[in-house]
């Protein structure tokens, strides 16, 4: 009976396999295409998702006020939601709204969805990770259909790059559904939630009623593959069209195969190594610029990232505002490094550095190396690279005395990653630095964007210096892509976006 | 002594683990005499390199390279050393657990027996692979962690064995006798009833050397085990994994050694089995 059982499984799962191929595999216009993700996205509700490859997928289903627009590593925010906006007065934003925009459950874009939307978030028993975004924002309010009044708290050059991250979803949906909004939720972009089976795959639709152009593919899946090994078999298989996430040192296996080609960029994301100021020897600056001086970053790129990034000099990327190109790169001597370290006093007390496994590129293979040259440079280190669910809140409990972390704000502005960490009062390694505290006061209500720009360069020039955080290299990105795929461009903020391309027979 | 020696020859295979035995614990204690290079000296500039490329500085390496430029033949060989003392050192520990409970179990009947028992069914009962990785994720990785845990986790298999030796051995004469003199019951434990159950304790020792080897391998592979800068074959292999397709070499060699070791220690406790066992002692002619 069970022998039985067992067979009729079998015997389905093939014809299963067999219709899924044929499906994929017909011929003729390709109308679906098959994306490898990362991650499962967890909740596909824009107000919860928390997952890089989530937001990746949402950027297909949903639309923020404003998103970014990059031209030639230049970027620029522009509107999509909303047709225009202005500032009446420094605290108060208006927002116009496109017109004739449709929700896909049919229903219009008014000014209430994006006040729900928003409201929603902020609410205490509303629980996400991305009240960040809104934070800022004290009321917002309607003038008619499709005007958005919002007031913050106290002038907020930033809003509008925080609002980039704030898609807009239908509000009678997101009540009459409850948690079935989070498989199904529903928003106003040009491809609509079509089935969603956790850890497996999201598949979007083409939504016809899209106010704009309108998308390429009748299907657009994202297999969940959390494997990179597995990315890549699929992506070399031909299962899927695109992979995200592969790793660097298989650069040369997919540039060598004549249908792939790796799309490599730069991202907004700095990796660093934190540095616990709680630390006796930590807290001294020449030990951490021993630190510094000890890591051959050039090496690191070249070797273990085989060139898909540049080295940093700052502890914020190009791109972003106030980026302050003219600090040089950080030096590499190591004679210097253990002359600094003989100076400090240090007694070869061990210092624990921490590392996630799997979360960034290279991560575990890069914090081995740096261990290595810093054991070369004379410090003592105990050495630990775990998983990530392991790994995080192990950091947030401050276990670990050097560790590793990559870091992006999403937005332009370097907001989130200063507070956390250079700020006094909010500081996850303790530091304190009343200049800098200054200066990011100083920084948060600074309406002219130059002279807001200025304060930023001016900062990242003392963190050069005093180096409460050692940066090492921004994060790059490495899309395996299908040679078949035309119009794939890899963005700054790590959003892969497919909606618009085109797969040649 | 003699006629065991004589009866571990007669069986090849156990002869030939031996040798291999004494080999890798000779490549084990002479580690940094045979090790070309440190096996921690990392080299960026010569990473994944194949078996036998020589790289600019003139050194050669004969396994190749892993994916931070360190030589697999040095780590492979310095990974010997922990490996096999971690096991053998978890074998001690808990053997020495579970010898203890069994003899206490085996020879004081009634509720010191059971509680003790009922302990070793909640153990058993519970998936070894499951406490280790609770245990090590609570700890943290170190070697003291993992041979604790490798300890705790295997005391179970002796505590059996021992508790039914020691069953059917204090039903024997002599120990009634020594019970008659009115010996104490130590002194029965350990001078009557100890050397007279030692041959099965002894089997099931050498056995679990190599299920513990392969047991740190799996914790080091899924990166609980000893930390990941120290050289151990899980480890190796546990890197390895990302490369198979593209740098074969990481994984293969400590595979190989891994294979070797547990395989060799197999053959000698088979060897030792037979020799020890009393009833093919009849049958051997002397």
């Amino acid at each position: 009976m069970l022998i039985r059982k067992l067979a009729l499984a079998v015997l389905m799962t093939f014809l299963l396999l067999v219709s899924l191929g044929l499906a994929t595999a017909a011929p003729g216009d390709v109308r679906e295409i098959a994306i490898a993700s990362g991650a499962d996205p967890v909740s596909l509700d824009p107000r919860k998702t928390f997952v890089g490859p989530g937001y990746s997928i949402n950027a297909h289903v949903f639309e923020p006020l404003v998103f970014r627009e990059e031209t030639n590593g230049t970027i620029k925010i522009v509107g999509v939601l909303a047709e225009k906006w202005e500032n009446v007065n420094p605290t108060t934003w208006k927002f116009t709204l496109r017109k004739n925009v449709k929700f896909h459950n049919g229903r219009p874009l008014n000014a209430r969805a994006v006040q729900y939307t928003i409201e929603t978030i902020m609410a205490a028993d509303f629980v996400t990770s991305l009240k960040q975004w809104p934070k800022d924002i004290v009321s917002v309010t309607t003038e008619g259909d499709h005007v958005v009044v919002m007031k913050t708290k106290y002038p907020t050059p930033g809003l509008l790059s925080s609002l980039c991250q704030v898609p807009i979803v239908e509000p009678n949906a997101a009540k009459e559904m409850g948690n079935d909004f989070n498989i199904k939720p529903v928003g106003t972009g040009p491809y609509k939630i079509e089935s969603y089976i956790p850890n497996s795959h999201v598949t979007v639709s083409r939504f016809d009623g899209y106010w704009g152009k309108k998308g390429t593919y009748d299907k657009i899946t994202f297999k969940i593959m959390p494997v990179n090994s597995v990315r890549l078999a699929a992506l070399q298989s031909g299962e899927v069209v695109l992979a995200e996430g592969i790793p660097p040192d298989k650069l040369d296996v997919v540039n060598r195969d004549p249908r792939l080609y790796m799309a490599t960029s730069k991202t907004m994301r700095v990796v660093f190594l934190n540095l616990e100021m709680k630390n006796k020897w930590l807290s001294k600056v020449e030990v951490r610029q021993a630190i510094s001086y000890a890591i051959d970053r050039q090496l690191l790129v070249d070797a273990l990232l085989c060139g898909t990034t540049v080295v940093a000099n700052s502890v914020s990327p190009p791109g972003t505002v106030g980026y302050n190109d003219k600090l040089p790169p950080y030096e590499y001597n190591l004679g210097k490094a253990k002359q600094l370290l003989k100076e400090s006093g240090y007694d070869g007390t061990v210092l624990k550095f921490g590392a996630c496994a799997g979360r960034y590129n290279m991560d575990k293979q890069v914090s081995e190396a740096i261990v290595g040259m810093l054991r070369k440079a004379g410090f003592n280190i105990e050495f630990e690279a775990v998983d990530w669910g392991t790994y995080r809140p192990k950091t947030i409990e401050n276990k670990y005395d050097i560790w590793f972390l990559g870091q992006t704000d999403f937005t332009l502005n370097p907001t989130m990653h200063y507070t956390g960490k250079f700020d006094t009062a909010t500081s996850d390694i303790d530091y304190k630095d009343p200049v800098v505290d200054k200066l990011l006061t100083d920084s948060a209500s600074e309406m002219n964007p130059e002279a807001r720009a200025a304060i930023f360069s001016k900062i990242q020039e003392l963190l050069h210096t005093s180096m409460p955080t050692v940066p090492l290299y921004y994060e790059p990105q490495l899309i395996g892509v299908s040679k078949s795929l035309v119009g794939f461009v890899p963005r700054l903020d790590e959003y892969v976006l497919v909606g618009y391309t085109t797969v040649k027979k | 002594m003699n006629r065991f020696a004589k009866k571990f020859r007669q069986r090849k295979t156990a002869v030939i683990g031996l040798v291999i035995l004494v080999g890798l614990i000779a490549t084990a204690v002479f580690a940094p005499l045979l090790a070309p290079y440190d096996p921690e000296d990392q080299d960026l500039r010569n990473r994944l390199k194949p078996p036998g490329t020589s790289d600019a500085d003139g050194k050669v390496h004969i396994l190749g390279t892993d994916h931070l430029g360190r030589d697999v033949l040095s780590r492979s060989i310095y990974g010997a050393r922990l490996s096999l003392s971690v096991g053998v050192s978890a074998v001690l520990i808990g053997g020495t657990i579970g010898l203890v409970v069994g003899l206490m179990s085996g020879y004081s009947d009634g509720p010191v027996d059971a509680i003790l028992m009922r302990a070793v069914d909640v153990q058993l009962a519970f998936p070894f692979m499951l406490l280790a990785l609770t245990i090590v994720a609570i700890l943290g990785p170190s070697v003291f962690n993992v041979v604790l845990v490798l300890a705790v986790t295997s005391w179970t298999a002796y505590a059996k064995v021992v508790r039914s030796s020691v069953l059917s051995v204090k039903k024997q004469i002599y120990v009634e006798a020594a019970q008659a003199i009115g010996a104490s019951r130590w002194r029965i434990v350990f001078l009557h009833i100890l050397p007279n159950i030692l041959s099965p304790f002894i089997v099931v020792a050498t056995f679990q050397v190599s299920r513990l080897i392969i047991t740190e391998s799996s914790l080091s592979f899924l990166g609980l085990g000893v930390p990941t800068d120290i050289a151990t074959w899980g480890g190796m292999l546990s890197d390895g994994r990302e490369y198979l397709t593209d740098a074969w070499w990481i994984a293969v060699f400590p595979g190989i050694m891994l294979l070797l070791a547990s395989l060799s220690i197999n053959f000698v406790g088979d060897g030792i089995r037979d020799a020890m066992d009393p009833k093919e002692l009849i049958v051997v002619k002397e």
